[in-house]
């Protein structure tokens, strides 16, 4: 599942975010870009990440921006970020941030399947550094492979 | 029995990702349980024996009914969910 949903496309390495805010919005963009969530979508993924802040946070250095589907997720899709700075979220535990991953959610079994391999390919310590060593995509690529069964 | 519920801000990513893996660690130490998960405003109401969540997420959660809380610091970690679980259901059983 998660390697038919990450293509070259959803992937942007090395980005260089001045907050939280934009680096959230660079994720979203790429879905928004490959038809996956409407631009509303993404400011709803902001408005979330500061109303509760830290929530986003998963694990030290990974955060994963979503709303819920009604607000404008039209597929099933991901897409993943690499900050060339690593940038805090407000989350004291897991800050500063260095591994984005816009998640566009629906409520089904398509979707517990992709999180499932998400939860397993992040449940990792050092998926972090993984992914910030990337050179381009198809290493970002090679690394999601692993994980996807 | 286990009554289990898993909550985060938004009710479709964390939660559903806290569930599986709390079904998952259950089931491997032969814990019988039902695992729900659900958003900050579905979790207002609930009665449960255990609530899993985040210390973000704990905070603006109002009203609900639990014997034990387990706070996550890294929701994927099923070592650290793992940890903290175990522990909340032999108090329970005991």
């Amino acid at each position: 599942m998660l390697i038919e949903l990450v293509k070259e496309e959803v992937i942007r390495l090395n980005f260089k975010a001045e907050n939280s805010e934009e680096a959230i919005r660079c994720a979203g963009q790429m879905l928004v870009e490959t038809g996956k969530v409407t631009s509303n979508y993404v400011d709803e993924m902001v408005k979330m990440s500061q109303e509760i802040k830290g929530y986003i946070v998963l694990a030290p250095g990974i955060a994963m921006p979503h709303a819920r589907p009604e607000y404008g997720v039209k597929e099933i899709g991901l897409s993943i970020l690499t900050l060339s700075t690593p940038i805090p979220f407000g989350n004291d535990a897991n800050d500063p941030v260095k591994l984005v991953i816009a998640l566009a959610a629906k409520d089904n079994t398509t979707h517990l399947k992709l999180l499932q391999e998400l939860s397993l390919m992040l449940d990792n310590d050092s998926i972090v550094e993984e992914f910030s060593n990337c050179q381009n995509s198809q290493d970002a690529l090679d690394i999601v492979r692993t994980f996807a069964s | 029995m286990f009554k289990v519920l898993t909550v985060c801000a938004v009710g479709v990513g964390s939660s559903l990702m806290l569930k599986m893996n709390a079904g998952t660690i259950l089931k491997n130490h032969g814990y019988k349980a039902s695992i729900e998960n659900t958003n900050m405003s579905g979790a207002s109401g609930c009665r449960v024996d255990i609530l899993i969540t985040t210390e973000d997420v704990y905070k603006q959660i109002k009203n609900v009914n639990t014997k034990e809380v387990v706070i996550l610091k890294n929701m994927v970690s099923k070592k650290e969910l793992e940890e903290k679980l175990i522990p909340v259901c032999q108090k329970l059983e005991g």
